[in-house]
């Protein structure tokens, strides 16, 4: 049995809204898509997961 | 089951005394039944050891050479550690070092130029956001000593080539932004950010209940920078969760990928589970009979029950998130966020909030480029 967390129901999938228009010049979103594509993703949840404490990326 | 990471405790010590820290200040003391750092004799079992895993599984993984602070090894038996990994493993093996940065002089330098290792480095942020969050052990600021180091790392071409990245834990209470440029301008190639341990018992600094979203504003701010920055060192924490959103915005799927495993070996050479369970409570990350270098082959142990059981209780497991639409890049968190004395492993994180309000802030941004493409 988990403990109660109201904030963990599956939620409506809600949009928020953005504070200020978004910039046409996504260049870190193209990057990422790029490498999407060519199949750079890691295990789905496995990131926040299994973090251990360092940065070699 | 592919390891494709190994962290080896090389110094069980640390020369900093960070308030936040799970091995120190989080109830653990297992540290204080480990050798100060990994004997000759470990160090040739080490070796040997890893070697054979990898012809075992036929791939190479990363070693990422960790503490407490590694660099207490000592720069003779740092030299003899890295001669032996890279004599005794194949050459697709990437070898890498996470440090405080206090401790690396030119000496260190040049032995992680000569082994190729590669050198992440723990800054904060700011001097003061840094210096408040990452005292020594005597309560004075580090700071000043780890940027010296950045500097050492970035007077040769050759030299910072080994950097490849800053790591910070989050301070909510300091600005985002603010933090992001400290970091970026230390010229790293890839900035990464930790969120604070804590558990259903023991909340982190910053964050007042389970349902507020202290960190979650935190970083959708950071967010909405980057993604407008035109100049942007990659942040790691968003981009494999973007990756992910990204995946199933184009293919309706989130990726399968490759799945590969984390072996931790601690400093007396045996085989421990995730290090950041210790935050949870006394010994959580200690296998009852834990494998060691120094006897069997790994990818045994890891075929073994009280791996697989290891292995299982990472997955997430309350039905709030097995029912969560936000599960594939949410992951259900790290298993130490997810403690409770009540019912062990079995919640949501204690971020789950923050989770699902950055996770829909990424994916309104994914929507916006993807519209105005």
């Amino acid at each position: 049995m988990s403990l109660q967390h109201p904030s963990s129901q599956a939620a409506p999938e809600e949009q928020p809204r953005l504070a200020a228009p978004v910039s046409l010049d996504q260049r870190t979103l193209d990057r990422l898509m790029a490498e999407v594509r060519n199949g750079a993703t890691t295990e789905a949840g496995r990131y926040n997961r299994m973090h251990n404490r360092h940065n070699r990326s | 089951m592919i390891v494709d990471t190994v962290l080896v405790k090389v110094a069980s010590r640390c020369n900093l005394d960070c308030g936040y820290c799970y091995v120190y200040n989080m109830g653990d003391d297992g540290w204080r039944r480990q050798p100060k750092r990994l004997a000759v004799d470990t160090i040739a079992a080490l070796g040997r050891s890893l070697r054979e895993l990898a012809s075992d599984q036929d791939a190479a993984f990363s070693v990422v050479l960790h503490g407490g602070e590694p660099l207490l090894l000592g720069p003779e038996r740092l030299t003899l550690l890295c001669a032996t990994l890279r004599s005794e493993l194949p050459l697709g093996c990437t070898l890498a070092i996470q440090t405080n940065g206090v401790l690396l002089d030119d000496a260190v330098i040049e032995i992680c130029i000569e082994h190729d290792v590669s050198i992440s480095i723990s800054l904060d942020g700011p001097k003061e956001v840094h210096d408040r969050a990452r005292p020594d052990l005597r309560g004075r600021g580090t700071y000043s000593r780890v940027a010296a180091a950045l500097d050492r790392l970035r007077v040769t071409p050759e030299r910072h080539r080994l950097l490849t990245g800053v790591l910070a834990v989050i301070d909510p209470v300091a600005d985002p932004i603010a933090t992001y440029e400290a970091l970026k301008a230390t010229r790293a190639p890839s900035i990464d950010f930790l969120h604070r341990d804590g558990n259903h018992d023991l909340l982190p600094a910053g964050k007042g209940a389970r349902d507020t979203v202290e960190y979650g504003d935190w970083l959708v701010r950071l967010l909405d920078h980057y993604l407008d920055d035109r100049n942007p060192t990659p942040i790691r924490l968003f981009d494999e969760m973007l990756k992910l959103l990204l995946a199933e915005a184009e293919t309706g799927i989130t990726s399968p990928a490759t799945v590969g495993r984390l072996l931790i070996i601690e400093t007396d050479g045996t085989v421990q589970k995730n290090d950041t369970l210790k935050s949870a409570h006394r010994d959580a990350d200690r296998f009852a009979a834990p494998a060691s270098v120094f006897e069997g082959r790994l990818s045994t142990f890891m075929r073994s029950a009280a791996f697989s059981e290891h292995e299982a209780s990472q997955q997430p497991t309350a039905p709030a998130c097995l029912a969560c639409p936000y599960l594939g890049p949410c992951g259900g968190g790290m298993p130490a966020h997810r403690w409770a004395a009540e019912n062990a492993y079995d919640n949501p994180s204690i971020y789950c909030a923050d989770q699902q309000l950055l996770i829909r802030h990424m994916r309104a941004r994914i929507g916006a480029w993807r519209a105005a493409a």
